[in-house]
């Protein structure tokens, strides 16, 4: 039988042994993704700022095999050299999941290029880094590999006040498109998650900014109301493991039927 | 999942149907839909635990007779059905000067309508309880992209997709309805298409990752199905080995 | 048999169609042809020729020679 005839969540041996490096490690979409991945025995490579953040999250990680990176992410151009350095230092990468990014919500008369292009730095430039790191021989696994870029809804639809976000996550949609293309051949696949609203620290902090009136209609435009990043979690496992070896250059909009509507 | 609970598969005799059947029995008790009785029995015979799962057999193309047959099924066994995957398809490449009536109508019909006739019937109280929990249908990226001699197809899965989403954003929260939409992959339906080594050879170039394999959908129909996928609904699926999105041969 | 030269005209939008016609050199003469030819050929005739096959064939007279000879198997 083939790999892919088990699921990922039910043969923990389809990602085990495999090593995944997750940005925004420490919070909200990103740590749900490195809990699951070490339930899944994958080795966890967890990457933030947030050093803490990161401390804190080792004990929620199963197995062993993980290690952390305390790196921003902003310092773009050392990227790759810096996912080098990750290699040497425990094996080659398998997976990259970039579940790092910034929130804006800026009108447009006050969205100077100081401010959108910080937006733009950490969520597209940085994911672009990530993928030219990742297809360096020093850095990927010799079986190929799985990228996938956090986006957002707002890459699909707009609001006032979210043109820097929606820019920068849309953005990844095309890079995900032509790098799927681009590395078929080296046997890497780029993919994206497209979430709804997610209970996160992120959003949180957005939210306490809102009325209820206003938390309340965002609840009610989700069909299955808020999301949980547990379940933006369970859409990246799929992609990244066997069940996703057939999935390239698409968008999973993971967002409770939101864009449906 | 409620163990004593159904999971319909039509179109279950052959390929994509049939590698989806064996995967979900693993995990799921099944019926089994086709209009091949023999080819039925052997798909039961794949699964893991035949004897666990219902064999229902009814050819889609006569649509008058459909809510009687399956309620009649449904009632005789006392089912409950929490899933249901729309596998069933037909194929029929014809330039659309070509195109007859009937030929429209069958496709339509046993592309689209039948999915739809089936989901209204499983949402009755009468037939089915509060039961259904998850919907699958098997689209195309047809239903996203023309293709010449497939004028009709691809309408069948558009109409497909169009009522995919709006049926999840009606019986949201309770139950979750998404699309697959495969790409070429190997199956008695395409096998005609593909055998044309002109065909296959352009094919090849065009998709990133090659030519799929039923199991590639059989996975991603399992996922959506599963608690691993609470928060999806309303969504089209795409497993096309990159193909949709390359412009270079 | 008597009307596969009419059903192959029609698939190739020709007012008729003669033995002697090439194939190849037809307007309408692509893959999709090929598959409506194979398609009307197997629910005709009960022949079911391969996509290589009918294209290898040069001339009109060639396709229907090789569904008789395929029918009378």
């Amino acid at each position: 039988m083939s790999a892919v005839s088990e699921t990922a969540f039910d043969n923990p041996l389809s990602l085990h042994a495999r090593r995944i490096l997750v940005t925004g490690a420490a919070s909200g979409i990103g740590r749900a993704t490195c809990t699951l991945l070490s339930q899944l025995r994958a080795r966890v490579v967890a990457v933030d700022v947030d050093e803490a953040g990161l401390e804190g999250l080792q004990k929620d990680l199963a197995g062993e095999g993980h290690a952390r990176s305390c790196f921003d992410l902003e310092d773009v151009e050392r990227i790759p050299t810096w996912m080098t350095e990750v290699a040497l230092a425990g094996g080659p990468i398998f997976g990259v999941v970039h579940a790092a990014g910034l929130p804006c919500v800026r009108p447009l008369r006050l969205l100077t290029p100081e401010v959108y292009r910080k937006v733009l730095l950490l969520n597209t430039e940085a994911a672009l880094a990530l993928a030219r790191g990742f297809q360096k021989k020093a850095v990927g696994d010799p079986r190929g590999g799985s990228i996938v870029f956090i986006s957002s809804v707002m890459a699909l639809v707009g609001a006032p006040g979210a043109a820097a976000y929606s820019l920068s996550k849309a953005a990844l949609h095309g890079l995900a498109r032509s790098l799927a293309v681009e590395l078929a051949p080296v046997k890497i696949r780029v993919n994206c998650i497209a979430p709804g609203f997610v209970r996160t620290p992120m959003f949180e902090r957005m939210a306490a900014q809102w009325d209820n009136v206003e938390l309340n209609r965002v609840e009610q435009a989700h069909p299955l109301g808020l999301g949980a990043p547990a379940d933006v979690a369970n859409g990246v496992v799929f992609l990244l493991a066997d069940t996703g070896r057939w999935i390239t250059g698409s968008v999973l909009t993971l967002d409770g039927g939101y864009s449906a509507q | 999942m409620n163990s004593d609970a159904y999971t319909l598969i039509t179109g279950a005799s052959s390929g994509l149907g049939r590698q989806t059947a064996e995967h979900l029995s693993r995990s799921r008790r099944l019926i089994l839909h086709g209009r091949d009785p023999a080819r039925l029995i052997e798909t039961r015979d794949l699964c893991q635990n035949p004897d666990r799962h219902l064999l229902w057999n009814f050819d889609l193309r006569q649509g008058n007779e459909l809510e009687a047959s399956l309620t009649r099924f449904i009632d005789l066994n006392q089912l409950a059905i929490e899933g249901f995957v729309h596998s069933a398809g037909t194929l029929d490449i014809q330039p659309l000067r070509l195109v007859e009536r009937d030929s429209a109508h069958e496709i339509m019909e046993v592309n689209f309508m039948c999915a739809l006739h089936i989901l209204r019937l499983l949402v009755r109280r009468k037939v089915n309880g509060k039961h259904l929990r998850g919907v699958v249908f098997i689209s195309s990226t047809a239903s996203q992209f023309g293709a010449r001699g497939f004028s009709v197809y691809c309408a069948s899965k558009g109409a497909l997709d169009a009522f995919m989403r709006a049926a999840a954003v009606e019986l949201a929260p309770d139950i979750r309805v998404n699309s697959v939409l495969p790409g070429a992959i190997r199956t008695a339906m395409t096998e005609a298409m593909l055998d044309d080594v002109d065909v296959r050879t352009r094919m090849q170039s065009e998709y990133p990752l090659g030519i799929g394999e039923p199991a590639d959908i059989a996975a991603a129909v399992e996922f959506l199905l599963s608690d691993q996928a609470r928060w999806i609904t309303g969504q089209q699926f795409v497993v096309d080995g990159g193909r949709s999105v390359n412009i270079t041969t | 048999m008597e009307h596969i030269y009419a059903q192959l005209a029609e698939i190739l939008e020709l007012e008729q169609l003669t033995a002697d016609v090439v194939l190849a050199e037809c307007e309408y003469w692509d893959s999709l042809t090929v598959l409506s030819i194979i398609a009307m050929l197997g629910a005709s005739y009960g022949v079911h020729l391969t996509a290589t096959e009918v294209r290898g064939m040069t001339s009109a007279g060639d396709l229907v020679a090789a569904v008789q000879h395929r029918r009378e198997q």
